[in-house]
């Protein structure tokens, strides 16, 4: 029932946005498509880390050294990148090895060891904060090149057959094809037009989603952080489920933070700024699934693209005030959806045999 | 601090965790900042320095404390959880720091950067040892241990806000009242996260400036879990860190290291005391199966 | 027959505690084999190593004739044993179905829960059960649940069967229910270990009963032909004397009086609930767990909303009176989870001693508090309670079950109360502290306090109460005066009929 909420308020958002499309006038129709392209960009490593997240809570842990996670995959993501001349491929890989890391650390300390989730998260992201910024500032003199992932039309393009159909060919690359449509092309190109990584991403999203409520791991999982102990007696390895959650969750993190690297192509200080906490909102805020984390993520990916909206309908406001939208946004919606959904009643306590 | 360690303590001895020093400070500093700018031109004779700097002092307690309150209000309210909304309040605090003193607020100084006015007092330096930075406020960290340590081991409601944060259940059925607990604690919390602020900058600053909080937040976090949370240790812990601090900044000041690099520092020496948690009841675990065993050997 | 099951000299040592001692069992195949003892005396424990929960420090265990290693429950279940067990292992937000198929090595990656449910139900209609597999465990009784638990175990292929504790939660209607289920599998050639302490139900179910006492085990002897005398002395190792020591009854002005209550409550609802107790009398609260009791206790205590009726204490309205409030009226409150309310396990026994009169002077003074004279009382409620600690300074979490209780007994009791509220009092204690517990609350009564006792253990309400008042969904089904006590009546009530 309460998916199925979800499911309305997101076919209505698509009614609404394409009536816009097609009966506003241009000047709106671009702001919103920009905004709405810019949310997604946003959007999309929320989501990832917030997927990762998801399955970790379900599985009983708290992470709230999500943010220094992030912080790491981000650093090494840029160090990776730049080691492999620029490919975003193994640059990544790079960042998710030592958000793996990080995480190997966690869920040693947390479930092997039954330290307090809250107070190793919040040790994991200082210790994050510390060590990032010691090796920025002695890498950062090195020669960073840093590329995108390819976007989509470049990859369409290159399909044999149906690519030269999908795509047209422009001055300084390739476009969607989406142009030719009548009317709401030009709108749809703009909202399309993102890197391969987006497509993957949110194909990955509803696929974890999938697993999650509809596999014998998924199920695994959800039972491990309502009850381990049940788990136990009907012969699952509660340890081995957590370990897996968090471990996963590390590597999507980290890969949420090579992919705000990736997007602004350069790395700085604490340049996470608090989107490690946010995807915790995100998960709970989404009802702990990741489809319903994605929407959230959209929310506040929203709350942050709003100032490029409000900029390009000309309105001034203070930058600074424009900055804590994000941050508001995440505490409101943390006040007002807490209670009404189902947190896994094993979620931050540790779980011993004997 | 010790006074941002406070933060995180009392909110703790409360069974809540107060990642929010950082904005505490922030909005203790900024409400004690604008008394130490604003209060000597008001023209009433009576206040004189001290005087500004006491109302400077609980105008940064009380700004400091209500910053803390929002998240202890949620809290209660609403159930969110405050580790979340205190770190969104950091974030928040800092950007409204830099609005307020930035090019469009309205404590800019219009100097070209973004800062306040000069603060017409604050502390005298050379306290207790001469030609050092050292200032009164350093009475007041002492003070506020021994107040912390009164509070919670000595007195009744410091007893039973210790009821409410080992066990939330047992306290409502004694009767005490959880929610008004939880408020109280981080109002005090926060109270003196912004005295933090209030210590840092009318000791060793001399306007608002943007950021001008290097971490004081996490510190407090770092020293209060090294200090388990106990007074002394909380005494020690920060003398430690603060040593650790300096000798980071002048680090960072002369070379390519940072002065992050004792974040990663502080990071260790805590995973390392809640590691030795486990290990302590692990020994004492198997003492106690030895010593069942030792009886039937014989 | 051959036995099916061999546990030969079994040990299992905890942390300070040799829970079991050379421990021999055995089990004839298609038997309903009881296992029985106290609270304690290490029947769960064995359980739990037989199901690989626990590993043994020492000992065999012969299957079938053939010795195994059962070294976690996936060997178990391979080995065709299942557990019920007392705590449901059920996860309350999946469904039915999904619970039955958790953790199945057989699972599919992807999972077919058509199919299962379809085999599911198919198999609860031989044992004439309805079952709807897509339901939320949280929404079944707990009766349901326990059948589920059964089935489960059925479905996933168990030919040894270990029910513990499972009638602690039915009604007398319910476990002749049970009964019925277990003496089918029996005939079908399972083999049911059945777990109780209670004697008559073992004696009419039961084909052979082994006792454990102290840890230790006594030679298994059949049922026929053994009476409950002699099993309760074998559990306790003394002639055990059922009854209890009371004064005459003569009750007194009302102490507590509810008329007409509801509540919507967080531990259920109450609907209509009026009784009223006196001075110098035990009202027992008899109903299975989960039928109103809590709701019951926290309307009187202040710690849930009235939302309709009054509650009167010693003639004062305290309809909705916070906690303290209540409190202050002399009404002290035995909490039926005493880690979770009574106490704080991790404050020392003097700071739990002044839990609740910390505030008043001269706990207390101008805000202080007065160290010198709390340990002075703590001491002397420690000794008179026979609470068995080296100081006062230990963590209250760090005391055994027993005197736990009993320092919360103490604090409660010495408070001198006009009306003590009980809930489940001796619950997981051993013979010795729970006779103690029974002597004080007594002791109350004949001092002319009003005492509230309530106790899913019909036994306990029968021998102690001077009226008895029955729970069933949030209501009182009706008050029994003592001429009138008939367990059957009783069980009838319990189940929510009254002729």
């Amino acid at each position: 029932m309460k998916q199925k909420k979800g499911l309305i308020i997101g076919i209505i958002v698509l009614v609404v946005l394409l009536a816009v499309g097609f009966f506003a006038p241009d000047n709106i129709k671009n702001t919103l498509a920009s905004f709405i392209a810019q949310d997604l960009r946003i959007a999309l490593p929320l989501a990832i880390a917030a997927a990762g997240l998801v399955y970790e809570q379900r599985s009983g842990i708290l992470n709230l050294g999500a943010e220094g996670m992030m912080l790491t995959g981000a650093l090494f993501t840029w160090i990776g990148t730049s080691l492999f001349g620029g490919n975003p491929w193994l640059g990544i890989l790079v960042g998710m090895s030592s958000s793996l890391i990080m995480a190997l650390l966690f869920g040693f300390l947390v479930i092997t060891l039954r330290s307090n989730q809250t107070v190793i998260g919040i040790s994991i992201n200082i210790l994050a904060l510390g060590l990032t910024s010691t090796i920025y500032r002695v890498v950062q003199t090195m020669n960073i090149t840093v590329n995108a992932f390819p976007s989509i039309s470049d990859v369409l393009s290159k399909i044999p057959g149906i690519g030269a159909a999908l795509t047209n060919e422009v001055p300084n690359g390739t476009e969607l094809a989406l142009t030719q449509i009548p009317v709401i092309g030009n709108f749809l190109t703009t909202i399309f037009s993102q890197n391969i990584m987006m497509y993957i991403g949110i194909v990955f999203i509803f696929f974890l989603n999938y697993v999650l409520f509809k596999t014998d791991l998924g199920l695994k999982v959800r039972a491990v952080g309502e009850y381990p102990k049940a788990c136990d007696t009907t012969g699952i390895n509660v340890f081995k489920i957590r370990y897996g959650a968090v471990l996963f969750s590390g590597l999507l993190t980290g890969f949420a933070g090579g992919l705000l690297v990736l997007d602004i192509k350069t790395f700085v200080e604490n340049v996470t700024a608090g989107k490690g906490f946010i995807a915790v909102a995100a998960v709970i805020f989404g009802k702990y699934t990741p489809i319903g984390a994605f929407g959230a993520s959209l929310v506040f990916g929203g709350a942050q693209a709003i100032q490029y909206l409000i900029q390009a309908v000309g309105l001034k406001a203070p930058s600074d005030l424009m900055n804590m939208i994000p941050y508001v946004v995440t505490v409101v919606a943390l006040a007002g959806f807490i209670g009404k959904t189902h947190v896994p009643a094993a979620l931050t306590v540790p779980y011993t045999k004997e | 601090m010790t006074f941002t360690a406070l933060a995180f303590a009392i909110a703790s001895r409360c069974g809540l965790v107060n990642i929010g020093a950082e904005g505490q400070f922030y909005l203790g500093g900024i409400a004690a900042g604008l008394v130490a700018i604003y209060a000597p031109g008001l023209g009433i004779p009576v206040i004189g320095g001290a005087v500004v700097l006491v109302l400077a002092i609980i105008a940064g307690f009380i700004a400091g404390g209500l910053w803390g309150l929002i998240a202890g209000w949620l809290k209660v309210s609403f159930g969110a959880n405050e580790v979340i909304t205190t770190v969104m309040l950091n974030y928040i605090a800092s950007f409204l720091n830099k609005y307020l003193i930035g090019y469009d607020g309205p404590f800019y100084d219009g100097s070209g950067n973004p800062q306040s006015e000069a603060f017409k007092v604050s502390f005298e330096r050379g306290f207790f040892i001469q030609n050092s930075d050292m200032t009164i406020t350093i009475v007041l960290a002492i003070l506020a241990l021994v107040f912390y340590f009164i509070f919670f081991f000595k007195m009744k409601k410091g007893y039973e806000m210790r009821v409410v944060g080992l066990n939330s259940t047992a306290a409502e059925y004694a009767g005490i009242k959880v929610k008004s607990n939880a408020l109280l604690a981080m109002f005090m919390a926060g109270g003196f996260g912004g005295l933090a602020g209030v210590s840092e900058l009318l000791s060793a600053q001399s306007r608002i400036l943007p950021d001008f909080s290097s971490g004081y937040g996490f510190d407090g976090v770092a020293v209060a879990l090294l200090g388990q949370l106990h007074p002394l240790g909380m005494g020690l812990s920060a003398i430690l860190f603060a040593v650790l601090k300096s000798g980071g900044l002048a680090m960072g000041n002369k070379g390519t290291i940072s002065p992050y690099i004792v974040n990663a520092i502080q990071a260790f020496v805590i995973i390392l005391v809640v590691a030795s948690v486990f290990v302590q009841d692990e020994y004492n675990r198997r003492k106690l199966i030895r010593q069942a065993k030792a009886p039937k050997e014989e | 027959m051959a036995p099916i099951l061999e546990m030969k000299n079994i040990v299992k040592q905890f942390p300070g505690v040799l829970a079991n001692d050379n421990v021999n069992l055995t089990v004839e195949k298609g038997s309903i084999h009881a296992l029985m003892g106290e609270n304690g005396a290490g029947k769960s424990t064995l359980m739990n190593i037989l199901y690989g929960l626990y590993a043994p420090s020492s000992g065999q265990i012969l299957f079938n004739g053939q010795e195994i290693q059962i070294t976690s429950p996936k060997h178990a279940i391979e080995h065709g044993i299942g557990m019920v067990h007392q705590h449901f292992m059920l996860i309350p937000a999946l469904s039915v179905i999904e619970n039955v198929i958790l953790g199945r090595p057989e699972n599919k990656k992807v999972l077919d829960l058509k199919t299962d449910a379809e085999a599911f139900v198919a198999l609860g209609a031989r044992y004439s059960m309805k079952i709807d597999p897509y339901e939320l465990i949280e929404n079944l009784t707990v009766g349901q649940q326990q059948r589920v638990e059964i089935l489960k175990s059925i479905y996933r292929g168990a030919e040894l069967l270990i029910l513990d504790e499972p009638t602690a939660v039915l009604t007398p209607q319910e476990v002749t229910e049970l009964f019925k289920i277990m003496t089918q599998l029996k005939e079908e050639g399972k083999t049911i270990i059945f777990i109780s302490h209670k004697l008559k139900e073992v004696l009419t179910i039961c084909d052979t009963i082994t006792v454990l006492r102290l840890g230790k085990s006594q030679p298994s002897v059949p049922s026929a032909g053994t009476t409950r005398e002699e099993l309760a002395e074998m559990m306790v190792g003394r002639k055990v004397f059922l009854n209890v020591d009371k004064g005459p009854y003569n009750p007194g002005e009302s102490v507590l009086k509810m008329e007409n209550v509801f509540t919507k409550g967080i531990h259920g609802a109450l609907n209509d609930v009026s009784l009223d107790i006196r001075k110098g009398e035990i009202l027992g609260i008899a109903g299975v767990d989960g039928n109103g009791q809590d709701a019951l206790i926290e309307s009187i205590t202040g710690l849930d909303k009235v939302t309709q009726g009054h509650i009167f204490i010693k003639g004062n309205d305290m309809t909705n009176a916070t906690p303290r409030q209540v409190l202050e009226q002399k009404v002290s409150h035995i909490p039926a989870d005493r880690h979770k309310r009574g106490m704080v396990s991790t404050m020392s026994i003097k700071e739990n001693m002044i839990l609740i009169s910390y505030y008043k002077e001269p706990y207390q003074k101008f805000g202080f508090l007065n160290w010198k004279f709390i340990e002075e009382t703590s001491e002397e409620i420690v000794k008179r309670f026979k609470v068995k600690t080296p100081n006062i300074q230990e963590l209250g979490g760090k005391l055994s079950g027993g005197n736990q209780q009993k320092m919360v007994l103490g604090r409660e009791l010495s408070r001198d109360p006009d009306l003590c509220i009980a809930a489940h009092p001796v619950r997981g204690l051993d013979i010795g502290a729970t006779e103690y517990v029974h002597e004080c609350l007594v002791a109350e009564r004949d001092k002319g306090n009003a005492v509230l006792l309530v106790s899913t253990e019909l036994d306990e309400v029968l021998t102690l109460a001077d009226r008895i008042a029955v729970m069933y969904e949030g209501r009182i089904m009706g008050i029994l005066e003592k001429e009138e006590f008939d367990i059957t009546r009783i069980g009838m009530m319990m189940a929510g009929q009254n002729q």
